[in-house]
């Protein structure tokens, strides 16, 4: 029998975790759910005119749902169907670019924290200490008011809040990689420091950041919703799923599918992303690929 | 080291926690917001300002005003609230039974159903019971809080009432009405267990038929989180080799899950049902707000509408501090729990 080559190895990996994934319904219905709604927030404006769906039509509003709208129309005669649609631009983007940022934060934070130790470790550890002492909710809230009432605003308050989960995960990944002979090896052949970090220790720590990071994103769609649904999103004529959905709540008895199908939305997209975290986690995790 | 010894510890190093917390909510308070905002208005005449920012201390040193924000703190003066018109402090201490009833009756009803189900959900792995146990879970991780209430609300409260059929009330505390007519006493602050002291029944049932809704939505979202955890740790028990063990002794099944798995698996279910504790307590901002329930979390969203900084930043501090001494006090069951735990 020839020996594999490397690229053998890892083309095999990569189709024992597809095939890992694909045994499992749920994932694949994960993986469909999130392909979707990045399908639409990619090509939302060119499925339906932005223009159209947010003119305001006071003798049309609040139709119930009917075959010319599938969703029925707010408040202000706009169709729901139309603005969910456009929608899934603002809550995919805020889900990503906070968890993405958050991530960055984290894992260059945490590497120098776990890396360099001593002083640099105590001090960092001490700062996250103090982030990680708020109930995320609030404290986002609270940074979200000070700053006053904006998309960019609600995502700079919800990165200042969840860096520093990151951080810690990472700070424990790069510890448990620094004592191993590759990065003496490294140090020995008088590598940089940065490049040890970024270009040795960071591919082997990097996998249950992704997982835990993928499930996240879930998570953080969830809370600037909510964040949105009490106030503090982008402008009111935005058509950001929570804010549609405090819309919806002021006419609630005479227009439920106001508020309801921009929730249910927002529970399909955050449960994609769960399900494509669970999948991942299930493919990662050496225990379970026996 | 001895337990209490690790307590002293555990709480000593909170000191520069505490500390890093009131210098953030100090540097949102006073740096990036214009402290002026609650004292100040349209109508108040200008030459008043300066004597206003000498009260208040605005005119010295930042770290001055960071020692004033710290005895202010200490010695409970945390400012005015706009919103409910009273001194901050007062309003928060006036609403935080009603939110205490709702993370209670919350948490209860987390524990009594989470934990059954994460048991099951293990015992029965992969299996259809387990399969549908764990959409159910993952579906309350997904869930947004507001939506699950407010369809909640229009379910049970309005399209159950105009359907003849026996409906749950959709917000506030207690019927006022109700209420006047049979009044109860401030003792505890807590709705049902006053009613329940001075046994005043027809309130007691009025108030819990009013809590229903509103803790249903949130133990609903932690039932998620609790399910899992159960289910990851009772499997992961269930593999060890003490439970092989046991079994080949011949023990009956149900006495090895139920005497010796179970006992280990919830040591991480106590960890993280303290964690959820402390957050419920800490106010649940939007189910209080969307069930008009006047907890401090409603109050907090109030505040937010009228720009009302102090009532938020008081209300983020206390949140902070309630949240923080529930971890302590977790963190030191856990170690009486688990000896295994070196600290």
């Amino acid at each position: 029998m020839s020996r594999r080559t490397g690229r053998e190895l890892f083309l095999m990996d990569v189709r024992y975790s597809l095939w890992l994934i694909s045994r499992n319904k749920l994932v694949v219905s994960g993986f469909v759910l999130v392909a979707f709604f990045i399908f639409l927030a990619i090509f939302g404006p060119l499925i339906v005119n932005p223009e159209i769906a947010q003119r305001v039509d006071y003798p049309n509003q609040l139709k119930p749902p009917s075959w010319q709208h599938p969703f029925g129309t707010d408040d202000i005669g706009r169709d729901l169907l139309s603005l969910i649609i456009l929608g899934a631009r603002y809550d995919l983007m805020i889900a990503i670019v906070v968890i993405a940022s958050s991530l960055l934060i984290g894992i260059v934070l945490g590497s120098i924290s776990g890396y360099f130790g001593g002083v640099i470790d105590e001090a960092m550890m001490r700062i996250t200490d103090i982030f990680l002492a708020f109930p995320g909710l609030i404290l986002a809230m609270a940074i979200a008011t000070v700053l006053g009432r904006s998309f960019t605003n609600l995502m700079l308050a919800l990165i200042v809040v969840w860096w520093s989960g990151y951080a810690r995960i990472m700070r424990g990944q790069v510890i448990a990689e620094r004592e191993k002979p590759y990065v003496a090896a490294a140090k020995i052949l008088s590598i940089p420091n940065y490049r040890i970090i970024f270009r040795h220790i960071l591919p082997n720590a990097i996998y249950p950041m992704l997982v835990v990071a993928t499930m996240d994103i879930g998570g953080a769609m969830l809370t600037a919703a909510g964040l949105s649904f009490i106030g503090l999103g982008p402008s009111p004529f935005e058509p950001e799923w929570g804010q549609l959905c405090s819309r919806g709540a002021t006419y609630l008895f005479q227009a439920p599918w106001i508020m309801f199908f921009p929730g249910i939305t927002i529970l399909f997209a955050s449960l994609g992303f769960n399900l494509v975290g669970d999948g991942l986690r299930d493919v990662l995790d050496p225990r379970l690929r026996r | 080291m001895k337990l209490y010894e690790y307590a002293i510890r555990r709480t000593l190093l909170l000191v520069p926690v505490l500390i890093g917390v009131t210098i953030l909510t100090f540097y949102l308070s006073r740096i990036v917001l214009n402290p002026l905002g609650a004292y100040v208005t349209e109508r108040t005449p200008p030459e008043l300002i300066p004597a206003i920012e000498k009260k208040l201390g605005l005119d010295k040193p930042f770290y001055v005003q960071y020692a004033y924000y710290l005895r202010d703190l200490v010695t409970m003066d945390w400012g005015w609230s706009k919103v409910a018109h009273m001194p901050v402090l007062e309003a928060l201490m006036y609403r935080f039974p009603a939110t205490v009833e709702l993370a209670v009756t919350a948490f209860l009803i987390t524990i009594a159903l989470g934990i059954p189900l994460g048991i099951l959900s293990a015992l029965k792995n992969n299996t259809l019971i387990d399969h549908i146990i764990r959409i159910i879970a993952l579906t309350g991780i997904s869930i947004p809080v507001f939506w699950l209430g407010l369809t909640l609300q229009y379910t049970f409260s309005y399209w159950f009432k105009t359907n003849g059929l026996p409906s749950l009330p959709s917000s506030g505390r207690v019927d006022p009405v109700l209420l006047q007519a049979h009044p109860v006493n401030r003792i505890t602050g807590l709705m049902i267990l006053d009613s329940l002291i001075q046994g005043n029944f027809i309130v007691a049932l009025d108030a819990i038929s009013h809590i229903i809704l509103p803790s249903i939505t949130l133990a609903f979202l932690d039932i998620g989180t609790i399910t899992r955890v159960v289910r990851s740790s009772m499997l992961e028990v269930l593999r060890q080799d003490y439970i092989t063990t046991a079994r080949a002794y011949g023990l009956p099944r149900r006495i090895v899950i139920y005497k010796y798995a179970l006992k280990n698996a919830m040591i991480p279910v106590a960890t993280i049902s303290g964690l959820m504790f402390g957050g419920l307590l800490g106010g649940a901002v939007i189910t209080e707000t969307i069930f008009a329930f006047p907890g401090m979390g409603q109050l907090t969203v109030m505040a937010i509408t009228f720009n009302d900084s102090n009532t938020i930043l008081a209300f983020t501090v206390l949140a902070c501090f309630i949240y923080v001494f529930v971890n302590l006090a977790v963190d030191i069951i856990y170690a009486w729990l688990d000896p295994r735990i070196k600290y």
